[in-house]
């Protein structure tokens, strides 16, 4: 299980937002947040969490708005 | 492996960490299980890898704040992300390494029964500290977490003869009485080193799936380049024992320097191995198991 530290959200423009995690904090398998509404583009999600034997992990996920 | 500058900045400060903390831990045990001439562990030297051993491992908690930031040098003073790092099994192993140093630092300041209760205090500790994180920390049975500390102590009391034994042959002790003492230090190591390297095979056979992990995977690959620095440091220290102490007891020429040479190396190869631990329990990944 992990424990989310950081989402930023990051537009085409590369504007930067950092979602709010205060109420995701508890270690789980899946964590699903919600964000504001997204204009159309292209964004990158880029995630950092902390495994249960204290490993930073780190990812980003690319995806378009319509 | 993926390297970044936070990444690269732990693996130093954890390199630090390691060499430092078990040069302190092992010069405790060498000089209880060994009792050499004091004038071979200078009383300051232990206070200073003590203290360098305390801030390498508390500089770890905002170089790992800074590493999930990731937004500069004033990334790693986000008090939200500190909280959870400090809650996390990074806090607890940094927090037990820490106390175990102060520990093994008041213990210096006592002689006899009393300075070895609380070294031996002091070193268990820390030895616990390595087990709360990490890809071994997670895994059952439990027993894996004794094998590491056994592994660790093996290691400590290896490295804790370095300094001494490097000091004895420059001079500081006659030939014969360097000799003797390498030769004390080697009946105990045989012994040691023969259940560190069991004990590092038995969680080597943990963290991977099957064998061919160590050939088909990033990370057993890095741990194959560690057990194979291993066998080298093995092979050195069998040159010591079964050739350099032998001739240093009967004042060969050049023994004590061949002896300092083949010491020096030794370090040299341990520090290698700490680098490549730094970086296992960094930037790689453990094999999926199936």
């Amino acid at each position: 299980m992990t424990k989310l530290v950081k989402i930023t959200v990051e537009t085409e423009a590369g504007e930067k937002t950092d979602l709010d995690l205060s109420n995701h904090r508890a270690p789980q398998l899946e964590h699903i947040i919600k964000s504001e509404p997204l204009s159309a583009g292209h964004y990158v999600v880029y995630w950092r969490a902390l495994s249960d034997d204290g490993h930073p992990i780190k990812g980003s996920i690319p995806f378009k708005v319509r | 492996m993926a390297f970044d500058v936070w990444s690269i900045s732990i693996i130093i400060f954890k390199f630090i960490s390691y060499a430092a903390t078990l040069l302190s831990a092992g010069s405790f045990l060498f000089a209880v299980i060994l009792k050499p001439n004091a004038k071979l562990s200078p009383k300051s030297w232990n206070i200073l890898a003590i203290v360098l051993a305390i801030l390498a491992s508390f500089l770890l908690i905002p170089l790992n704040v800074g590493l999930f930031n990731d937004d500069g040098f004033s990334g790693m003073f986000d008090f939200e992300i500190f909280k959870i790092v400090i809650d996390s099994p990074i806090g607890d192993s940094t927090l037990y390494r820490i106390l175990g140093l102060i520990i093994l630092l008041v213990g210096l300041h006592f002689t006899g029964i009393l300075h070895n209760f609380i070294g031996a205090i002091a070193v268990l500790i820390i030895s616990w500290s390595f087990t709360q994180i990490g890809h071994l920390s997670n895994i059952e049975p439990s027993l894996i977490k004794l094998l590491l500390i056994l592994h660790l102590l093996g290691v400590a009391y290896w490295i804790g003869a370095f300094i001494p034994l490097y000091r004895a042959a420059n001079g500081l002790l006659p030939d014969e009485e360097t000799a003797d003492l390498a030769h004390r230090f080697g009946q105990w190591a045989v012994y040691i080193v023969i259940g560190l390297f069991i004990a590092g095979l038995i969680m080597a056979f943990n963290l991977l799936a099957s064998p061919s992990q160590l050939f088909s995977t990033e990370y057993g690959r890095t741990l194959g380049f560690k057990i194979l620095i291993f066998f080298a440091l093995l092979g050195l220290a069998a040159l010591n024992k079964l050739r350099l102490v032998p001739a240093l007891k009967t004042s060969q020429p050049n023994a004590a320097k061949r002896l300092r040479q083949s010491i020096m190396l030794e370090s040299l190869l341990v520090a290698t191995i700490f680098i490549i631990t730094a970086i296992l329990t960094t930037v790689t990944q453990l094999p999926a198991h199936h």
